[in-house]
């Protein structure tokens, strides 16, 4: 299974990469927010860590109309 | 011309009747107060000016054009100052601003300039920063900016002054009577210092129409009275023959009779006061004795 | 055309500035990558499974027909979902927050805010859904190298379909000024009717819902290209009716 890993590369490191940008912008994003509207800093930082894609989604989508 | 002439405007809210039978006629380069306590119907009014919202009767013309609901012709004379001026936060002045002037066919070769004129009015030249971050005061002042940007014939203004602090206050005032070699304003509101300040004439809405439309100076506004200044005893004196009341400290308003009945009066009874004043109505007063 | 161009520019901004037109690229590029990974690696994980359970199994190898099959599953349901959620408030924000205001009282010609803003979200769903088309296809000849039939008509078909939507979100915008949700919800709703409708076999071929469960039987063989002449034709007509509504009831709504 191990050489399986480096066959996927092609795949995983542009979702990796993808996945990256839009967490890290979110969160740059999140910190210089000064106030949200729903929840606060350190619960929207929480939700873009741990949901995959949707969390950094709901953030732009509710906190930046 | 008239710049703005209202004909038999109505509009009612489900049952609630706003505006009943209302007219208007604005004259050009005049700064005119739209006064009405909070709910008259006010913004109701501008709204139907500007087209935003559908008249039930009635006819408006601005600059001889007639307004047509949704349709957004006539809005090429007009600048409009909403009470909380909305923008879109993420720009700054300047690319709100250009925004606005090729919403408005402003020049191209021109825009700049015009831009630079505008921020330079209203004091908000230089001013990097993005409209998330400004104060009411600010955006009341980019609003002015904003509604001026193609050279609007007609401002309209709706409660300009309301929300702010008094520096605020006689910021947007000043750049209001600055404006009026260009423009005729139309402003709504119900500080009625701001309107004796800078308005060359008045329309009182109540019950859903003008019910007094008049040049503000002091010939209009009539006489309340004469102020005369007595001490008790005159006042029982006098009391049974002139219609005089009490009104502050040692000052007594004598209404309904000549200078000379007084002074007659005053004269036969060996009074002879301080201080005798010729008493202006407010404009306050004036506004008081027909909304009641 | 200058009111047009210039409110087209200010959707541009405002999509760039507050990041949502990159964040709907970056997904849609990531259903592109995530299609053909899945497809290739479903055939490996289902042999673990059943490793696992003590089934001794062939697992055929994947097909090129498998990873667009995952692209479609992915895009007909959560890319438009995505899509709809992260662009469909794009006319109620502004109700709700009264920045429409400034502009139409400065002879902001109505008509101009339905046009722009449909354009801006057909724009943008073209170029999201083309990227990550393109993708998912270069994927797919370099693993598995294999042709399919109706390779474009079969991706059109999302793609009008995407258009049918825009059309409808605008549509209910024009009812539904300052509720995003109830934009949300009347999409929703009719999709829903429209799968309940297209349960009844006679019905299913003429609606627009039919687009999106052809792509794989044109890819396949089994569909061929007139059998989706009708509900093209429908739903393209359908898409301009809404637009055109959308237009004329825009014209009419009061604004405070």
């Amino acid at each position: 299974m191990n050489m399986d890993i480096q066959e996927y590369l092609p795949f995983l490191i542009p979702l990796f990469l993808l996945q990256l940008v839009l967490m890290v912008t979110a969160l740059i994003m999140i910190i210089r927010q000064q106030r949200f509207r729903y929840f606060n800093r350190i619960i929207w930082i929480v939700i873009v860590i741990i949901l995959n894609i949707i969390g950094p989604i709901l953030y732009f989508v509710l906190e930046r109309r | 011309m008239d710049i703005l002439r209202i004909k038999g405007l109505k509009k009612a809210f489900g049952e609630k009747a706003v505006i009943e039978n209302l007219n208007l006629e604005v004259k050009a380069n005049e700064i005119f107060g739209f006064i009405g306590s909070n709910g008259a119907g006010k913004t109701t009014t501008m709204k139907m000016v500007l087209g935003l919202l559908a008249a039930d009767e009635g006819d408006i013309y601005v600059c001889g054009e007639k307004v047509r609901f949704g349709d957004t012709l006539t809005n090429r004379h007009v600048g409009y100052l909403p009470d909380v001026p909305e923008f879109y936060t993420y720009m700054n002045a300047v690319e709100y601003l250009k925004l606005c002037a090729d919403i408005t066919q402003v020049e191209k070769s021109s825009q700049g300039e015009r831009i630079d004129e505008l921020l330079k009015l209203v004091g908000l030249d230089g001013e990097k920063t993005k409209i998330r971050n400004y104060s009411r005061g600010m955006k009341q002042r980019l609003g002015i900016a904003q509604a001026l940007i193609h050279r609007p014939k007609l401002l309209i203004c709706d409660e300009p002054t309301s929300a702010l602090d008094p520096k605020g206050r006689m910021e947007i005032l000043k750049i209001l009577k600055e404006i009026t070699k260009e423009t005729t304003v139309i402003f709504s509101t119900h500080i009625l210092s701001d309107v004796e300040r800078i308005c060359d004439r008045v329309g009182i809405l109540y019950g859903g129409s003008i019910v007094k439309a008049f040049d503000l100076n002091q010939d209009a506004l009539g006489e309340k009275g004469i102020a005369i200044e007595l001490d008790r005893a005159a006042y029982e004196t006098l009391k049974p023959l002139l219609d005089i009341q009490h009104a502050e400290g040692t000052t007594y308003v004598v209404a309904n009779h000549s200078l000379k009945e007084i002074y007659d009066t005053l004269h036969d009874h060996e009074i002879y006061p301080s201080k005798i004043i010729k008493e202006q109505k407010s404009l306050e007063d004036v506004f008081l004795e027909v909304t009641s | 055309m200058r009111q047009i161009s210039a409110l087209f520019r200010k959707e541009l901004i405002e999509s760039w500035r507050n990041f949502k037109s990159m964040a709907f690229l970056i997904v849609f590029i990531i259903i592109g990558v995530l299609s053909p990974f899945t497809a290739l690696i479903m055939p490996d994980i289902l042999s673990m499974v059943m490793e696992d359970s003590g089934i001794k199994a062939d697992i055929p190898e994947s097909t090129a027909l498998d990873s667009y099959t995952q692209f479609f599953s992915n895009m007909n349901q959560m890319g438009l979902a995505i899509f709809v959620i992260i662009f469909g408030s794009i006319l109620t924000h502004e109700f709700s927050r009264n920045t429409l205001v400034n502009l139409v009282t400065k002879g902001l010609k109505r008509t101009n805010v339905i046009v722009v803003k449909s354009l801006f979200l057909v724009f943008l769903w073209t170029l999201g859904y083309v990227i990550s088309a393109l993708v998912t296809y270069v994927y797919t000849l370099y693993y598995w190298d294999e042709s399919a039939n109706h390779l474009v008509l079969s991706f059109a078909m999302t793609w009008m379909y995407g258009l049918f939507v825009i059309s409808l979100i605008m549509l209910a915008s024009t009812f539904f000024t300052t509720s995003f949700i109830a934009v949300l919800s009347s999409v929703l709703a009719l999709v829903i009717v429209m799968l309940m409708a297209s349960i009844h076999p006679d019905i299913a071929e003429y609606l627009p819902q039919y687009l999106i469960g052809s792509n794989i039987g044109l890819l396949a063989g089994e569909i061929e290209s007139g059998d989706v002449l009708w509900s093209s034709v429908i739903t393209g007509a359908a898409t301009l009716v809404f637009f055109m509504l959308a237009i004329l009831r825009f014209k009419k709504v009061p604004m405070n």
